[in-house]
């Protein structure tokens, strides 16, 4: 590494503290961006701080991981499509983009190499290795590279990112391909929201795959616009080819690579001897939490919806939007209403007629929840709001 | 003071006309490229850019085949999406066509008349569907003729179906006339705003053929990807400070503007303001007069959408207009300044509360002749100078509605003269600085959140030349 | 989101407890509904690993398979949920009768009296019960050469209920099938985002309070419980390894063992589904004390009985019941009529039918209401597309907040919103008051408003339950929407024959 990038990572090492990793993914690209504007969030992410582990063994953990029936599905996915040298997903290249291949000349680079950085620059270098020979139009070029590698420059650094695979043509051309574990029933990906992080995921390969060849000398438009997702197919476990045009993912992928938060921005950012290994060991929580909190007053942050289910530190922030009262506890399209309203509970006072400060009546809010409220009390049966319930149990009604 | 001639570019006045033409030839000339069932059939899509002259197209287009059937009952049906379109259209085609071919309205029974000027034109009928075949030139509503056809009251043979604002009308209503001739004309704007539907699971057939609320362009094409698009390389309305600006809105598709830069001019008779208040506002609308646009930025702030601040701004933009006597030249006054006329003023807005407060606004300021509405309501009309409202002005967060660059680029298209766009500062920062993932759907090749993203990101880029703040 | 959701979340953060949304529960509850509570392993959208039912609170029946992925056992644990689901979603088209339907061309036609009712927690169950119902509907129920084993036709028969009830659920206002989490969240305003407030367990705990704690405790407390179809990843993590015993003890022919691994299963399984049960209840119990509304109930009733028979009659027919698995174009673009129409009407009647529903419509100048200042019934002028004039009775609204109604504007009166409209005329600031003069004429329906002559009060709104009868869209499908590359098949649907092992990995 270049001694710039050396001291980042050294920055950026302080910055996580004595705490797990996590990787530089597709998938953290893709989790950072549900929260652009939260400092900490981009803190996290340039030091690659495993947010979920943050609070575990506290009562603010959240609830992580994957399904290991999901995980074992995907899994059996990968491997109906490789197995028999690849006999399904050559077929599937065959049918949708036309592979004549009288012989498969297949590049496990999914077994033999070390679980870690070591072996993923390997497996970088095979994948380059390969692509070269397909270039040049080898002989033996491989016509699939399963697991391929690439590199990519994601926040300052170099990371390796693994595809599924890489088909490779005469031509040459080649096509990204990706495997998923669920279902296109009659025509219909079963999740939308997976299709989109798929065909997002997909854009990234392939912008990293002509980068990649664009390097090695060859067309960076030999890479194939459209992309094959293989995934079952119905009810069944038989695969299916999805063809995904790529064009606009692939725009986007350079954009977002591009637009990444940048570790120098974050050098110095906390004092000395405060991190955030500090708030994932320990056994005592209050001074964990403690230090959470100091870290989060430090750099800012930006409770919102979307980080419930996304980011380890979401009760956190939750827990603190409710002391303080803040719109943002109820969700962006609540706070819409409330401009100039400080918090929640004030937005409440409005509601039942109290006077309004000129900052509240400036934006109309003022207004809209006095209207509110009254109409409310006018109109709710009963005539009255329904009080409190006692300590010993009850029900609004 | 321009002279006649230098109005216009006419290197591309004759490079439209070209295209024109080809787009005609391939229409008209062209052996049916569409075989389905043992039939042949035929259809060409012309996607025009806003305020191409896309109805004037139209009627150059029915007129070319009416003068090559000679006339003959049935040779053509005209479609729109509104019966404001059809009525439109049914003036403009008996102006085009001349006495001796008569145009029928088709008219459904929940639907105004025709206005009274153009019934009173000797070509011009109100017809019952069943006597349409008696009609060279039969235009009428894609839902009234559609009705029509599924009664039975109009058959199948006419010689040609063109349908105006082909974008703007959906796969349903399409399907219901789409049987009334062989050969299809569909012309209309990819850029503005696309059907929606006001089902909840609106999403049921995302991506699918038979997704009845594509576009009718979609339909067509996603069925037939043989069929030719022809891009008219022109915009008539817009002058040519808006096209580097609008741009955004049509990625694949070059064009220019009609007149040359310095043709439609904007004046303003009385001085600014230097201080005060209104400094900003008529600093802003001093460049606009000369470049075409400007970008008036409250402070950044959180705000309610009907926002009254901004309601007092865009008021405020308006009454500038009119208390400092603005003027326009342009190829329709021949180079002469005339007072703007402020009903040729109008507010572009994305929310009917916005529209309703703005119209209360203006009103109480002595501008009843200024029109607000919301970009729904405005497509496919012009104006002098519009005033727009930002879709994104104050929102905390994006979303599938105001990211829409249909409903911008309606907004920032109504213009002839100059357009004043008003939001907040850091309304750019609701984007991010990555579109956020959005959901997919096989089927659907391009996705119109993150498309949406990129257009509303260049806007902002290049209005950022054009940026006033107001403290 | 509206305004007043907005000052009630207000409310609800300041006070810890949920507020009431509507004052009208919206949605019939059958007495003895049938409640489905699955859970599916995680990532597998086609299997049961377990799966409560039953018609009330109290003991559930228990389906469980053991190792989920294994067709043998999965069908052999459904059978009987599928006989006891079809006994009861069945038993009302038992009860039908022959009733005339249509005015233009009159056809007889078999009615049930009702439609059943199945209740479920949550979007993400009712999203696996189509699922499961898509794989179980096309099962093979004969022998073929080389093909899979026959399935029961009772699964079949459940599958193609499921795909019923799954489809009907996307209509607006049905009522076969009905998650808790909607009709809770329908119903009370909480300090919660929407995602958390898709959580039953957390919403629900805004409303109960156990213990009387405040709403944020409460959920902080209830949400980590997941209420289908997914466990969380921590409970499968030990359930995977108790299938896994469990097959290996099978492969080994270990009775004892796989005897001993299925109890594990099932206890982890009861454990989960205990507690969702019992919420199930308790929210419907919760929501089953508000008062129903009376007034367009009945309607939507009817055309889920509708539905209902046509899909039992479907279910008599040649094919049993069998269904294409995507519209065709005419089917699609009828569907989204009757949606759309459904839509508005649903929503004019449930806004005005309850007062609070009526509060977001008047914040936004929607709909106008206040005392009949003046009022004129010997009017009459000559109406939009007459020749000669009419009564035209006009009313002058005294509003206790400023309209920003627009002149013109067509609405509906809210006591015959099908029949009734008016045109605004003029709005004034009202000189002796906050609020506004409204100025409305009737247009249509004057021989219907006698009870405006006497009113204090009157509301006007944009909604309304007039429709026009559509036609539906002609069989015949035109050039332009017959693909040039036709899909594989209409209907997408392969033998089933999953490469899947017969085992779970």
């Amino acid at each position: 590494m270049a001694q710039f990038e050396e001291q980042l990572d050294a920055a950026m090492a302080a910055l996580r503290g004595q705490m797990r990793s996590s990787g530089r993914s597709v998938r953290a690209v893709a989790k950072w961006s549900n929260n652009q504007r939260c400092a900490t969030n981009n803190a996290m992410f340039v030091a690659r701080v495993d947010d979920d582990r943050l609070l575990q063994r506290t009562s603010l953990a959240p609830e992580f991981g994957q399904s290991p029936f999901a995980l074992a599905r995907g899994a059996r996915v990968e491997q109906i499509g490789r197995a028999n040298q690849y006999a399904v997903t050559v077929s599937l290249l065959r049918e949708h983009f036309g592979y004549g291949i009288p012989e498969v000349v297949a590049l496990d680079l999914r077994h033999g190499f070390q679980p870690n950085n070591i072996g993923m620059a390997q497996r970088a270098r095979a994948t380059e290795r390969a692509l070269q020979a397909a270039i040049r139009d080898e002989r033996d070029a491989p016509n699939i590279i399963d697991g391929a590698v690439l590199r990519a420059q994601i926040g300052g650094f170099l990371a390796h990112l693994e595809a599924d695979g890489v088909g490779a043509k005469t031509g040459p051309v080649f096509h990204v391909n990706e495997y998923k574990g669920w279902p296109v029933v009659d025509g219909r990906a079963h999740d939308a929201a997976k299709l989109g992080a798929t065909v997002a995921q997909m854009g990234i390969y392939r912008y990293l795959l002509a980068d990649t060849i664009d390097r090695l000398g060859g067309d960076p438009d030999t890479v194939a616009g459209t992309g094959l997702l293989i995934t079952p197919r119905n009810v069944g476990l038989t695969l299916v080819g999805n063809p995904i045009r790529l064009a606009g993912a692939t725009r986007l992928a350079e954009h977002t690579l591009a637009n990444l938060p940048h570790p120098r921005d974050f050098i110095g950012s906390l004092p000395e001897g405060l991190d955030f290994g500090a708030v994932a060991r320990g056994d005592h929580e209050g001074s964990r939490l403690d230090a959470l909190e100091r870290i989060t007053n430090r750099l800012g942050t930006r409770y919102q919806e979307s980080c419930m289910g996304n980011c380890g530190l979401a009760k956190f922030c939750r827990a603190r939007a409710r002391a303080s009262g803040s719109t943002s506890l109820v969700g962006e399209s609540v706070a819409r209403f409330m401009p100039g309203v400080v918090s929640l509970p004030r937005a409440a006072a409005l509601a039942d007629g109290a006077t309004p400060a000129e900052g509240e009546v400036v934006t109309g809010a003022a207004s809209v929840l006095a209207a509110a409220g009254r109409l409310y009390r006018e109109k709710l049966s009963g005539g009255s709001l329904p009080p409190i319930a006692a300590v010993g149990g009850g029900r609004a009604s | 003071m321009t002279t006649a001639t230098s109005f216009y570019d006419e290197e591309l006045s004759a490079r439209t006309a070209a295209v024109e033409q080809e787009a005609l030839r391939l229409l008209v000339d062209s052996p049916a490229l569409i075989q389905v069932g043992g039939g042949r059939y035929h259809a060409v899509v012309v996607a025009a850019p806003a305020g191409a002259g896309k109805s004037e197209f139209v009627c150059t287009s029915v007129s070319t085949v009416v003068e090559r059937s000679g006339g003959r009952p049935g040779t053509a049906v005209v479609a729109t999406p509104t019966n404001h379109q059809a009525q439109d259209l049914v003036r403009r085609l008996a102006a085009r066509l001349g006495p001796r071919h008569t145009v029928a309205f088709i008219r459904a029974s929940t639907a105004p008349h025709l206005p009274p000027a153009t019934l009173a034109l000797p070509n011009v009928v109100e017809a019952e569907a069943r006597q349409a075949d008696h009609y060279s030139v039969t235009v009428g509503t894609l839902a009234k003729l559609g009705d029509a056809y599924g009664r039975g009251s109009v058959g199948s043979g006419f010689g040609y179906l063109v349908m105006d604002e082909a974008y703007q009308a959906d796969s349903a209503h399409y399907y219901g006339v789409a049987s009334l001739a062989r050969r299809h004309l569909l012309v209309g704007d990819p850029g503005q705003l696309d059907p929606f539907t006001t089902m909840e699971d609106g999403d049921r057939w995302r991506g699918f053929a038979e997704d009845p609320v594509q576009t009718a362009v979609g339909a067509i094409l996603g069925n037939h990807p043989n069929v030719p698009v022809v891009r008219l390389p022109i915009t008539r309305r817009l002058p040519a400070s808006a096209v580097p600006v609008v741009a955004a809105f049509y990625p694949e598709h070059r064009f220019s503007s009609w007149t040359v830069p310095g043709a439609r001019t904007m004046g303003l008779r009385h001085a600014g303001l230097g201080r005060g208040a209104l400094a900003a506002v008529d600093a802003a609308v001093d460049h606009a007069a000369t470049e075409g646009w400007a970008y008036l930025r409250l402070p950044s702030s959180p705000v309610l959408t009907a926002d009254p601040a901004t309601v007092e701004v865009i008021t405020s933009v308006a009454q500038r207009l009119r208390d400092r006597a603005a003027q326009v030249s342009s190829e329709r006054t021949e180079g002469r300044q005339v007072d703007l006329d402020l009903e040729r003023v109008a507010v572009a807005v994305s929310h009917r509360d916005q529209r309703d407060q703005l119209r209360a606004s203006l009103d109480d300021a002595g501008l009843q002749q200024v029109r607000v509405d919301t970009a729904n309501r405005l497509q496919g009309l012009d104006f002098d100078v519009v005033i727009a409202w930002h879709p994104l002005a104050g929102l905390p967060a994006p979303d599938g509605f105001h990211l829409d660059p249909g409903r911008l680029c309606v907004q920032l298209t109504r213009h002839r003269h100059a357009c004043v766009v008003v939001g907040r500062a850091g309304d750019v920062e609701v984007l991010q600085s990555v579109p956020q993932i959005p959901e997919a759907w096989l089927g659907e090749e391009a996705s119109p959140e993150v498309d949406g993203w990129f257009a509303h990101r260049f806007v902002f880029d290049r209005l950022d030349d054009h940026a006033f703040d107001i403290r | 989101m509206n305004a007043l959701e907005a000052t009630l979340a207000a409310y609800s953060a300041r006070d810890g407890v949920a507020y009431r949304l509507t004052n009208f529960r919206h949605r019939h509850l059958a007495s003895e509904p049938i409640a489905l509570s699955p859970f599916q392993p995680g990532g597998e959208p086609f299997a049961v690993a377990a799966l409560a039912y039953g018609t009330g609170p109290g003991p559930y029946q228990l389906a469980l398979a053991g190792q989920p992925l294994d067709r043998v056992q999965l069908f052999e644990s459904l059978l009987p949920a599928a006989r006891w689901f079809n006994t009861r979603f069945e038993a009302p088209w038992g009860l039908r009768q022959h009733v005339t339907r249509g005015v233009r061309n009159p056809r007889e036609v078999e009615l049930a009296p009702d439609a059943p009712q199945v209740i479920v927690t949550n979007p993400g169950v009712v999203k696996f019960l189509s699922s499961m119902g898509r794989r179980l509907a096309f099962l093979p129920t004969e022998a073929t050469e080389g093909g899979p084993p026959p399935a029961p036709p009772e699964l079949v028969r459940l599958g193609r209920h499921l795909v019923f009830a799954t489809r009907r659920y996307r209509e607006p206002g049905q009522q076969v099938l009905l998650d808790m989490t909607t009709l809770a969240g329908a119903t009370w305003a909480t300090a919660q985002t929407p995602a958390e407030r898709a959580n039953l367990a957390a919403l629900f705990a805004w409303v109960e309070r156990p213990g009387g704690l405040d709403g944020f405790t409460a959920a902080f407390l209830a949400e980590g419980l997941s209420a289908g179809p997914i466990p969380n990843p921590s409970a499968e993590d030990e359930i995977i390894e108790m299938v896994e015993r469990l097959g290996e003890a099978r492969k080994a022919g270990d009775r004892a063992g796989e005897s001993d691994a299925r109890a594990e299963v099932e206890a982890a399984y009861r454990a989960l589904l205990d507690p969702v049960w019992d919420l199930l209840w308790r929210v419907r119990a919760a929501v089953l004390e508000i008062p129903e509304e009376a007034r367009y109930m009945t309607r939507r009733l009817t055309l889920d009985a509708e539905a209902y028979s046509q899909h039992m009659a479907w279910m008599d027919g040649p094919t049993a019941g069998r269904r294409r698995t995507r519209d065709t174009v005419p089917q699609a673009i009828w569907a989204r009529r009757k949606a759309e129409a459904e839509a508005a009407m649903l929503e004019a009647e449930e806004t005005i039918s309850d007062p609070l529903r009526l509060i977001p419509l008047l914040l936004d100048h929607k709909a106008v209401e206040g005392a009949i200042s003046e009022r004129d019934f010997d009017r009459s002028e000559v109406k939009h597309g007459n020749r000669r004039a009419s009564a035209a009775p006009r009313l002058e609204l005294r509003t206790a907040n400023p309209s920003l109604m627009p002149v013109g504007k067509e609405l509906w009166w809210a006591d015959d919103p099908g029949r009734v409209c008016a045109e605004v005329r003029a709005v004034e600031d009202d000189p002796a008051g906050p609020g506004s003069l409204v100025d409305l004429v009737i247009v249509k329906g004057a021989t219907l408003v006698t009870g405006l002559r006497t009113a204090q009060t009157a509301c006007f709104s944009e909604l309304t339950t007039d429709s026009f009868p559509a036609t539906y869209p002609s069989q015949s499908v035109p050039f332009t929407h017959v693909p040039a590359q036709p899909d594989s098949g209409p209907d997408h649907i392969e033998p089933e024959g999953d490469q899947a092992p017969a085992v779970a990995p």
